[in-house]
């Protein structure tokens, strides 16, 4: 079931974040975080960071003010022109852009 | 909201039009078509003219902003609050009595009903409503809310959390 072809486009936020580990990250963490990302690039690793962590699970992309993006399990289908933010629930993370990673 | 616009006054011009000729009213033949064309000059005009002046005066709603949500464990109240507090309409509907309770406690809209059984248009506004979340630990339950619902809030609006073997 980790395999992305096996869910749908109606699969919500990951292919690896299924009802057992929200319900218990949303114990171990009941808040919800943002964090600005700059562009598609920068998105998509921040993602991965987010995704990589077992106190973090991304379920939103917020664009501009109050227009809120549910967070497919497939990113790609998420243009990102550098104004929006991920909204992720968990532990407050401290994530490095993805050029200061490559740093 | 489409409808019969200008029925009556064309019903009653008609009528009244075809009495008047056979009375020998001057211009009586023209009463019928002049009432056609005015009904559907207005017709026309509010169709190309209501969606700029809605949006010129601010009451043109962009997207449906709303979020039906199914199931109210931990996880979808938090997700619920977050919403809600980002000026999403939000309604849970759970079949457990205590979530529901758990749910309104924290001012989030929510509604006990059971999916398989119960017609949820009857307890909610789905008009308002542009997105589904389905977030029980049923896979069943959330592929039947997915069936369910996929006519009203279209492939693209529809959303289902996954389930992994362990």
């Amino acid at each position: 079931m980790r395999d992305p072809k096996l869910n749908s486009e109606q699969a919500l936020f990951s292919h690896t974040d299924d009802y057992i580990k929200l319900v218990n990250l949303a114990r171990k963490h009941p808040e919800i975080n943002e964090l600005t990302v700059k562009d598609t690039n920068d998105f998509l690793h921040q993602l991965s960071t987010l995704n990589a962590s077992e106190n973090s699970v991304p379920l939103f992309v917020k664009i501009l003010a109050n227009d809120i993006q549910i967070l497919p399990a497939d990113p790609t289908q998420i243009s990102i022109s550098g104004n929006e933010k991920i909204v992720y629930l968990g532990q407050k993370l401290n994530v490095l852009s993805s050029e200061a990673s490559q740093d | 909201m489409v409808g019969p616009r200008g029925i009556v006054a064309a019903g009653i011009a008609s009528l009244f039009g075809l009495e008047l000729m056979k009375q020998g009213v001057k211009s009586a033949e023209l009463i019928t078509p002049l009432v056609f064309m005015i009904v559907l000059g207005t017709v026309l005009l509010n169709a190309t003219t209501a969606r700029p002046f809605a949006k010129l005066v601010g009451v043109f709603q962009q997207d449906l902003k709303g979020v039906l949500i199914i199931g109210s464990s931990s996880f979808s109240r938090i997700v619920a609050k977050y919403l809600k507090e980002n000026q999403r309409e939000v309604v849970i509907v759970d079949n457990n009595p205590s979530n529901v309770k758990l749910a309104k406690q924290m001012g989030i809209q929510a509604i006990n009903a059971n999916i398989y059984s119960d017609d949820l248009s009857e307890n909610l506004e789905l008009s308002d409503m542009g997105y589904l979340m389905a977030l029980t630990g049923n896979a069943s339950v959330n592929q039947k809310a997915i069936e369910n619902f996929s006519g009203q809030f279209g492939e693209k609006g529809t959303y289902r959390i996954i389930f992994l073997k362990r």
